[in-house]
């Protein structure tokens, strides 16, 4: 099979404390081929956890099928390959650190996973610079920053050499800081590594950097493109409970109010100074 | 400040003690304690004090730092020490009053105690000052293995006590936060007589554990991920290794040990 | 906005440094001196370690100063004779993330245990539950549930309620948008907003976002290494938007925007942080560049 992660109409019913049965995800088809950057969007609750869940079976779903690396999620005998091949990094970075020193926590997939202790040494030091964490391979993580915290239990993934990793809002604790190092790493990993990334957010500017944008919504997927092809749907990202990027809205204002008949899918500074320059030397075609 | 309180004082450093092995630690200080409780002579005691004060010096701890350590334990020796003076019965009595007495017998067993308890209390805290909890945790998890034979959880616990250890701080700051947030509601954590002091813990407690559960859930899934499933086929970053160090320290232990033992007999 | 001459909370040459006198010492305020009037909406924008959230608990008085001094009415919080607990009741804080300090069996217990605390009448409590239940815009009904089984959000505005039931007047708010998305932050501005504007709330507004910060407060206080960087209405602070931008604190995307602009020799300025303020910039700009 030629996809990382493959959902087909993917179903997942859960019932709370009082009985109530509720549809996290309702006939979910989304496909994610292997090396792509992927974000997934959407408000709380509105499916984007549970999908991330699906995709290394600590969820399993209750009606349609998820492959990861080919196989199929149900497969109970395979579930160490599949978590094998898709690694998880979650919100809160204290609740999914091990140990008590930096290096011990990033090798402790790799002891799970039975590595000679001269092979975790050298992946250990590696995902450690790859995050740029090695010089606090010796500290204790209680007294790291949130964005110091994320990326050891970035590290930690890492180092299991996984194809893929899903991040679920992996930058929701952090300060603006913590979150842009976040993402360079990512950046640094899909780019040199071709790891594929899946990011569940809901922080627009760092959708904006990924290749390709999904958007749940009430368990449906409602929206799925390349970032510019989603985020010039100011208004329908407005009823989705989500914004575009400044940068459009402001294109989309000077259209609106001015008739200044710029196109609006600019989604960085650079692109939106470049047509606001041209239109504002009034050479603007 | 609940901050301000250290966990398992250990004291980084590169000396001989803190570069050995901690089997090798935990077993020195188990047979150090047990020549304590067997030695009685004075001789004997001053070996073995010799031994524990050489090796506080090696480790380059401050003396004063490891005795500072005893504070807490100063009424228990103090209240050993008199017991033993008053209660001790022998022939020449140095001073009387009704039905107490002090004897040279009294005198010199209270002495005893005093230096053993110390000598105690510094040789165990060696072990503490000079290991990482992280080590501490592993070097038990390897001497109590053979247990596993007998179907004790070794490793379950030592892995329990290592994520205790890694979780102290984090619900440490969390219970500072409640406090101050409670506090910022009202709360009255400082007067009032007990029940009611108990009582105003309530705020506390409730979050504070709904937030270890809610952790403990997330550290379970976590670990689920990284492919935890308990000891089997689980290897390690850090090999436990005999060395050259493990070879001093207990070359050392050896021969102070083995004088005061033989002094002991001999005597 | 009406302001009166003398203002409800004066920070005199505060410092605070934590672990005095060990080698773990840290400087986490330094000589910081700040007047908040009467029904200011002010926001404290710094990145983390800055010094603002040391800053706010001396406000209603968690922390005691090393130096400097607080005074609330023009009474100083930390002298002998003021009583912080009552001062606490007319300061409220509202912590980073306080949907973790729910602990009664029901959202109405909760939300009164603040009230009890202050000794009110059952009635006047009664009445301020339900009073703070429709200042968050939840529905009353919702008293009896457990608070444990209410969803991120909603348990979020039990604990604003459990605050704003003391009927502070000043509201200190640290990152009450934490972990919200975009929907849920517009409802928590919108929200704070209206206790502002209709009970004339003074609040004091801790983020790390100078996009919010700038769109809901009328004065700025940026703070960087425990002292205060910069202060002043949003479009001033924003006139210096490059030196914001350099210190490392993340500007509105139209902010950049602009910025770029100038540095490509156009002449806007950069002091905007809205699209309609950006948009009169550009306007502006086309028409005289038009001229020339």
């Amino acid at each position: 099979m030629s996809e990382m992660i493959r959902a087909d109409s993917l179903t997942y019913r859960y019932t709370d404390l009082s009985h109530t049965t509720h549809v996290a995800l309702d006939g979910v088809n989304l496909h994610i081929p292997y090396g792509q950057f992927a974000a997934i969007l959407g408000r709380n609750g509105s499916g984007k956890s549970t999908f991330a869940r699906h995709c290394n079976a600590i969820a399993l779903p209750s009606g349609g099928q998820v492959w990861v690396d080919g196989i199929d999620t149900m497969d109970a005998d395979r579930l160490w390959d599949i978590r094998r091949a898709c690694s998880m990094v979650f919100q809160n970075p204290d609740n999914q650190i091990v140990a008590t020193v930096v290096e011990e926590d990033v090798a402790f997939g790799l002891e799970n996973m039975g590595i000679a202790p001269r092979e975790i040494r050298r992946r250990v030091d590696e995902a450690l610079k790859l995050v740029g964490m090695y010089d606090y391979r010796m500290h204790a993580p209680h007294l790291l920053s949130g964005g110091q915290k994320q990326r050891v239990a970035i590290a930690g993934v890492l180092a299991m050499q996984p194809k893929c990793i899903v991040l679920d809002e992996p930058t929701a604790m952090l300060d603006p800081k913590g979150r842009a190092d976040v993402m360079r790493v990512l950046h640094a990993l899909h780019e040199k590594q071709h790891m594929t990334i899946v990011l569940i957010t809901h922080h627009m500017d760092e959708a904006v950097q990924a290749e390709r944008v999904a958007v749940l919504e009430n368990g449906h997927l409602v929206l799925d493109g390349t970032p510019r092809e989603i985020f010039v749907q100011t208004k329908r990202l407005h009823s989705l409970g989500l914004a575009a990027p400044q940068s459009v809205q402001l294109l989309e204002a000077l259209n609106e109010n001015l008739h200044a008949g710029l196109e609006t899918d600019a989604l960085t500074v650079e692109e939106c100074a470049d047509r606001l320059e041209a239109w504002l030397k009034g050479g603007y075609r | 400040m609940l901050k301000d309180i250290t966990l398992g004082q250990y004291f980084p450093g590169n000396s001989m003690l803190h570069r050995a092995d901690p089997r090798t630690k935990i077993l020195l200080v188990l047979v150090v304690m047990i020549a304590l409780f067997v030695c009685s002579a004075w001789i004997s005691l001053l070996i073995l004090a010799c031994l524990i004060l050489g090796m506080v010096y090696t480790a380059r701890l401050r003396l004063r730092m490891v005795l500072r350590g005893l504070k807490p334990l100063v009424f228990i020796i103090v209240f050993t020490a008199v017991l033993n003076l008053f209660m001790t019965a022998g022939e020449d009595i140095l001073w009387r009053a009704g039905p107490l007495s002090i004897t040279t017998a009294g005198v010199n067993k209270a002495a005893l105690i005093v230096v053993r308890l110390i000598l105690l209390v510094v040789g165990a805290s060696l072990l503490t000052y000079t290991t990482s909890p992280i080590q501490l945790t592993d070097g038990l998890e390897r001497l109590l293995s053979p247990l596993k034979k007998i179907h004790v959880p070794v490793h379950e616990l030592a892995m329990m006590m290592s994520l205790a250890l890694r979780f102290i701080p984090t619900l440490v700051e969390e219970t500072d936060k409640i406090m101050g947030a409670q506090r910022a509601r009202g709360a009255d954590f400082d007067n009032g007589n007990l029940l009611h002091r108990a009582r105003a813990m309530v705020p506390i407690l409730v979050p504070l554990f709904v937030s270890a559960f809610r952790r403990a859930d997330e550290l379970a899934t976590a670990m689920e991920c990284r492919l935890y499933r308990g000891d089997n086929g689980r290897t390690r970053l850090r090999q436990l290794k005999f060395g050259r160090d493990d070879a001093k320290c207990a070359l050392a232990a050896v021969v102070f040990v083995g004088g005061a033992v033989v002094l002991q007999l001999v005597l | 906005m009406e302001r009166q001459e003398r203002p409800i909370l004066d920070v005199r040459g505060l410092s605070h440094v934590y672990s005095k006198g060990t080698p773990f010492e840290q400087k986490a305020l330094d000589h910081v001196s700040l007047q908040v009037m009467q029904g200011e909406f002010i926001a404290i924008i710094g990145h983390t370690g800055s010094g603002k959230s040391t800053l706010i608990q001396h406000l209603n008085g968690l922390l005691k100063p090393t130096g400097g001094q607080v005074f609330f009415h023009g009474q100083d919080m930390f002298a002998k004779s003021a009583n912080l607990r009552n001062i606490r009741f007319q300061i409220g804080l509202v912590f980073q993330y306080p949907e973790y300090q729910l602990f009664e069996e029901t959202v109405e217990q909760d939300i009164a245990y603040g009230p009890m605390n202050m000794g009110l009448e059952h009635d006047e409590i009664t009445r301020r539950v339900q009073d703070a239940l429709e200042a968050v815009g939840l529905p009353q009904d919702i008293s009896d549930k457990s608070p444990f089984e209410l969803s991120g959000g909603q348990k979020r505005r039990v604990a604003l309620a459990g605050v704003i039931a003391m009927q502070p007047e000043i509201l200190i708010l640290d990152e009450p948008t934490a972990g919200l998305d975009p929907a849920g932050r517009e409802e928590m501005f919108d929200l704070i907003r209206d206790l502002h504007e209709k009970r004339g709330t003074t609040v004091i507004l801790v983020t790390h976002s100078m996009e919010d910060a700038a769109r809901v407060a009328s004065r700025l206080v940026v703070m960087k290494h425990g002292k205060i960087f910069m202060t002043g209405t949003p479009a001033e602070v924003f006139s210096r938007a490059e030196e914001l931008e350099q210190s490392g604190l993340t500007v509105p995307q139209v902010t950049k925007i602009m910025l770029e602009l100038q540095k490509r020799g156009l002449p806007v300025k950069a002091n905007c942080f809205t699209i309609e303020q950006a948009m009169v910039q550009l306007l502006a700009c086309r028409i005289g560049g038009k001229r020339c």
